[in-house]
């Protein structure tokens, strides 16, 4: 076969060109962290490439959700705790004032503290957590309870923005996953349409406040049967019930956290995918670009050695 | 028997036709690394004896037989068939790869990311639907994935122009090239049947040929007076003198735009299988095209979905029925908020019932359109549905680069092959130049020798 200037020159040239596209390549590589620039390059991981990254970018915003939430019920469960403690108060309170050895002076005395409890229960029923009412349904911004006082300024009862106290609050935690992360005033203390029945924290509260006020005889209007062992009776099994909405919160807690952990496992899977589907083998990278520039050493300087040869030289 | 008047001529016959030869070493020696250039060749033969009824005559000496082009036309014919093969493909890959370039996935910044942030900044206001800075951030979020979806689509509907100039200039470069080798053939063939060596001017046609091989799918055929006919499947381009002038129009098939290749003013159409201008009407009419559709069927069912669910909702206004995105949205090129919700973000609908600031399930209602299968009967999510868009250009884009490196192959083999039979070798020219140079020496001699003999003969009448 006959060979050409230009054969050789092209030949020079290709490999030349070669080479440099395959240095500049693995610079770019090294450069940016990933081997894959373009879908074109490889499809298939490209398609695992962006499909891991929006799986990525959902789990970061679940992850997100998960925190709010979690801050949420934290927040609710230390209020509920607090009101809880209160209630306990309360009822030890309308314990002593159910003892004989108290005289009328004495029960007035404890009624006037159980008022202070109701006033601190009052705030802890509106309790907000920065912005937001906890335990006011969606009326988030706005107090869920309004307070009804008598022309004493005291407390007679509450009543409960009922549009709104019963709303649910999601999070959305993973894929097609919500989870309830409040727990409403009305299931706490006041079921909507109870106001001033026994299901009534506040009513319960008032009235035994009321009943050991006036030397444990209920109030005039009530029931002889509303003693301060009934109303006592009562306030327990509301208690029982804001019980049952705090260990609801604590199974909450826990399902957030432990989608929290899958969530974590899952990003380290899900970065290994995405790793292996774009990134660079660092030590492979390093070797191929020693090889590749050995290679166009040794072409530069055969290349150059060859081309400028020719029988022209001997001829002189 | 010659007499030394036809020595001396044969002598003096050597020196012009070995000056021709060496003049023939220094053109293909000047053109050694000249691109479309033929090495030419010098034959000789014996010139005939002067007096041909002689008993004792040793012959004239030397003649041209033929100066000529070194060329095969088998290998020509592939060339070009390859040619056309490897303009399809280096112009699909080319503009295949702009038009991925176009979307900038895996490279951060993307639609995919910003969609991805939409969602993601819904769910954010599902958590805080009674606050502004969610709303605020949302809005914010939604116009930039907006702007990205108009941009993208614009400069897809910009590389479309772009490919329809291309392919207009492109039929025009056809038209001038078929032109020009008509003109060639009537030079070539006036020049040849004028006995006048014609390489120069059929190496510009063989430079012309290629080019057009390059544009559009052509067969040749030379005819015996040196022109040659240029055919495009079943239609004459050029016949010897004469060209036939093609031109492009659009056609329009269920509502499709199509471009169609007229022949002439005949009314015939041409069916381009190769070349550069078939790529670019594969990727006006099927490629881009389609991508744009894709487009506007990605941003209609994501304005509508949205909407559909957005008016349902309540804002903090406490006010419904207002569309999140703007309700004439028919395309990716109209898809933009709507002017209620960029002029009071407190309008978003977040919440089911009036008066529920806390209420989050229209949020969530929205940010789960992200897992809901929308798109081609159920099978995919929105999200699903751009990354097959992206997918897909990336795919014909690498269909391309593969097939393009198969052609190239080829035509690198054939350029070899062309260069091996047409091409300069300066070490064979040089080889060449020694004969020459010592042929023509000898010759001299051989003048200087005769003389030298005229000169006794003359001295021997002189005595």
């Amino acid at each position: 076969m006959r060979v050409t200037e230009l054969q050789r020159q092209r030949a020079f040239t290709q490999g030349i060109n070669d080479r440099q596209t395959n240095l500049v390549r693995l610079q770019e590589e090294l450069a940016a962290g990933r081997s894959l620039f373009t879908p074109s390059e490889n499809v298939r991981k490209a398609d695992q490439a962006l499909h891991t990254e929006d799986l990525l970018a959902m789990d970061v915003q679940y992850a997100r959700n998960i925190e709010d939430g979690l801050h949420w019920v934290n927040a609710a469960d230390s209020k509920l705790q607090s009101i809880v403690d209160l209630m306990n108060e309360i009822d030890n309170l309308a314990l002593s004032a159910d003892n004989s050895s108290q005289n009328e002076d004495d029960r007035r005395s404890t009624a006037i503290q159980l008022d202070q409890k109701i006033e601190e229960l009052v705030k802890l029923v509106n309790a907000s957590d920065g912005n937001r009412y906890l335990f006011g349904g969606h009326g988030t911004t706005t107090a869920p309870f309004t307070v009804v006082r008598d022309a004493d300024g005291q407390i007679q009862g509450l009543t409960a923005n009922e549009d709104t106290i019963a709303g649910k609050i999601y999070r959305r935690i993973g894929q097609d996953e919500d989870l309830q992360v409040n727990v409403t005033g009305d299931r706490l203390f006041q079921p909507v349409g109870s106001t001033g029945t026994d299901a009534d924290l506040f009513y319960v509260v008032t009235t035994l406040r009321d009943t050991i006020g006036n030397n444990n005889v209920p109030p005039e209007g009530f029931e002889e049967t509303r003693s301060n062992n009934y109303l006592r009776e009562q306030l327990s099994l509301i208690r029982e019930r804001i019980l049952d909405q705090q260990t609801y919160l604590g199974s909450v807690g826990q399902r957030l956290q432990a989608n929290q952990t899958r969530l974590k496992e899952r990003e380290i899977q899900l970065t290994d995918a995405l790793e292996q589907a774009q990134g660079v083998d660092l030590t492979d990278l390093v070797s191929r670009a020693a090889i590749e520039e050995t290679v166009y050493n040794a072409l530069a300087g055969m290349g150059t050695k060859l081309l400028k040869q020719s029988l022209v030289d001997y001829l002189l | 028997m010659s007499s030394l008047a036809d020595i001396l001529n044969t002598g003096r016959n050597a020196l012009r036709v070995q000056q021709l030869a060496m003049q023939v070493v220094g053109q293909n020696t000047s053109n050694a690394d000249t691109e479309g250039y033929t090495r030419r060749r010098l034959e000789l033969c014996t010139a005939p004896p002067y007096d041909s009824l002689g008993r004792w005559d040793a012959g004239a000496g030397v003649d041209i037989q033929h100066l000529g082009r070194i060329r095969d036309q088998l290998i020509d014919e592939q060339y070009r068939r390859e040619s056309s093969q490897l303009g399809y493909w280096s112009q699909r890959d080319d503009v295949l790869g702009r038009v991925e370039e176009i979307f900038s996935e895996l490279g951060g910044s993307a639609i995919s990311d910003q969609l991805q942030d939409f969602w993601a900044a819904w769910s954010e206001l599902s958590n805080q639907p009674e606050g502004q800075a969610a709303r605020l951030s949302l809005v914010e979020t939604a116009q930039t994935l907006t702007t990205g979806v108009r941009r993208v689509y614009d400069e897809l509907a910009s590389r479309f122009g772009t490919v329809d100039k291309q392919m207009v200039d492109d039929v025009t470069e056809v038209n001038a090239i078929t032109s020009h080798i008509a003109q060639l053939n009537v030079q070539i063939v006036r020049a040849e049947t004028d006995g006048l060596e014609a390489s120069d001017l059929r190496d510009a046609r063989d430079s012309a040929l290629d080019r057009l091989s390059q544009l559009i799918n052509i067969t040749t055929q030379e005819n015996g007076d040196g022109a040659v006919n240029v055919y495009n499947g079943g239609q004459i381009l050029v016949q010897v003198d004469r060209h036939t002038e093609i031109s492009i129009s659009a056609e329009s098939h269920n509502g499709r735009v199509s471009s169609v290749f007229n022949y002439g003013s005949s009314g015939r159409k041409l069916t381009l299988e190769g070349g550069e201008i078939k790529a670019l009407m594969d990727i006006r009419d099927q490629d881009i095209g389609r991508v744009m559709d894709d487009m506007d069927e990605f941003a209609v069912n994501l304005a509508h979905r949205v909407n559909d669910i957005h008016t349902q909702g309540y804002g903090l206004t406490n006010t419904n029925g207002i569309e999140f995105f703007a309700a004439d949205v028919t395309g990716a090129s109209s898809l933009r908020l709507s002017s209620l919700i960029t002029d009071d973000p407190s309008r978003i609908a977040t919440a089911s019932a009036a008066n529920a600031p806390g209420d989050n399930s229209i949020a969530l209602q929205i940010a789960g359109i992200q897992n809901e299968k929308l798109m081609n009967n159920g099978r995919s999510t929105l999200d699903d549905y751009y990354r097959d868009i992206v997918l897909q250009v990336g795919s014909r884009k690498s269909y391309a680069t593969g097939q393009l490196k198969v052609e190239q192959a080829a035509m690198n083999h054939l350029e070899n092959r062309r260069q091996s039979v047409s091409g300069v070798s300066l070490d064979e020219e040089m080889t060449r130049l020694i004969q020459v140079q010592q042929a023509y020496d000898a010759a001299a001699r051989i003048v200087n020798t005769v003389d030298e003999m005229m000169q006794t003969v003359l001295t021997l009448g002189a005595s």
